[in-house]
């Protein structure tokens, strides 16, 4: 009688499986470590002769110029869409010169300033140029820089002061003050006049239509 | 030099003074008026031409408010202001003569009278006169003259009246009053 437990956990003895196992031994796998995957020669060579920055070269630029392309796009909607506040903060004594702007009204460069006689433009590095929108502060730091020049440089030249809600308030040189005051009293004068005789005008006719 | 540019010197020089007086045409002298400061207890005299208008219209209409705007539009062709008022202590404290000086130089042909009040209550005479030079307001000319004050108004080249009445007090239009408080009491 045969016991099967030879079979499966080798306790026992059975001569026929003992005897079947012999004569298939020529068979018997002698290396019981797992086989090595071997890489083609091909493959293995361009990996090792490839250079580091041509390996990410394409999907890199590619990724890293969309995503140029659509930041730049985003600041320009930005510009195009939200107010920006530039805040010239060295300006010279007795001359300040506050208003709101928006983004579309920065290229057509206002005249502020361009006068004659006005006092001149502060240097550009002495403005501080802040952007104001609907986004939070750490968006607006990384919005742009070119742009932040840009707002700059039209600061100084426009010696302006920009505040979002602050009407505007020019201050004027002696000069402009006294223009501006002479003509101002002279039509002041012309006009009180005048409308003092079209109040008697207009008084007359009112008695007239009364009566 | 040939004589015949030297005629055409002259008429050049001739045209150029024609161009000149035209334009001076709305211009009322205000050069006798010393025995009216003399006697004034205040005088305000405003001449605002040339340059000076010209930095005034452009701080103006660079400000931002709508009212100085609308002056400056208002006042866009103007070339020249021209203002002598006076105030005195006493009644009749000059001589009525130095005015009606000013107020003949009216009379002289361009000149067309757009109002004229004469009241004895107050003796107050006021005449306003306008230049035209076709459709445009070429000059304007306010004569005032009351019991304590004389004001003489010269407003030359184009300019908005009913604007300027508009905004009168308005801005930062100094706020003159050289109305009588008589006056004041009548309207």
């Amino acid at each position: 009688m045969m016991k099967n437990d030879y079979l499966w956990d080798k306790t026992g003895s059975d001569p026929e499986i003992t005897k079947l196992e012999n004569a298939l031994s020529v068979f018997r796998q002698k290396d019981l470590s797992p086989p090595e995957i071997g890489i083609p020669s091909t493959i293995a060579d361009g990996r090792a002769k490839r250079p580091f920055h041509k390996l990410f070269s394409f999907g890199v630029v590619s990724f890293a110029g969309l995503t140029a392309v659509v930041f730049g796009l985003s600041i320009f909607v930005m510009i195009r869409s939200g107010n920006v506040e530039m805040v010239n903060t060295d300006l010279p004594p007795g001359v300040e010169t506050t208003e709101s702007i928006s983004a579309a009204e920065v290229s057509p460069m206002p005249e502020v300033g361009s006068g004659s006689t006005m006092a001149e433009a502060p240097s550009a590095d002495a403005n501080k140029v802040v952007f104001a929108s609907r986004k939070p502060a750490a968006h607006r730091k990384s919005r742009s820089r070119t742009l932040k020049n840009q707002v700059r440089h039209l600061a100084a030249e426009n010696n302006v002061r920009l505040k979002p809600g602050v009407k505007s308030k020019v201050v004027l040189t002696e000069e402009e003050k006294y223009a501006v005051e002479q003509l101002m009293l002279g039509l002041s004068i012309t006009s009180s006049n005048l409308k003092m005789v079209k109040d008697k005008a207009n008084g007359i006719r009112e008695n007239e239509i009364s009566k | 030099m040939k004589p015949i540019n030297k005629i055409h010197l002259i008429l050049l020089t001739i045209f150029v003074s024609a161009i000149g007086a035209s334009a001076q045409d709305a211009r009322l002298r205000f050069d006798n008026l010393a025995s009216l400061e003399k006697n004034a207890s205040e005088v305000v005299e405003v001449n605002v031409d040339g340059k000076l208008l010209q930095l005034a219209k452009r701080v103006l209409l660079k400000v931002k408010d709508q009212d100085a705007q609308k002056i400056g539009k208002a006042i866009e062709g103007l070339e020249g202001v021209y203002v002598r008022s006076f105030n005195f202590d006493s009644e009749n404290d000059y001589n009525i003569a130095d005015v009606d000086s000013v107020r003949s130089q009216l009379s002289s042909p361009g000149w067309e009278k757009l109002a004229r009040v004469r009241s004895k209550k107050d003796n107050q005479k006021i005449d306003v006169y306008m230049m035209f030079r076709g459709q445009d307001i070429s000059g304007l000319a306010v004569i005032l003259s009351e019991k304590k004050q004389i004001a003489l108004i010269n407003v030359i080249g184009p300019i908005d009246i009913d604007t300027l009445v508009e905004l009168s007090g308005k801005m930062n239009i100094p706020e003159i009053s050289i109305s009588k408080d008589d006056d004041q009491n009548d309207n």
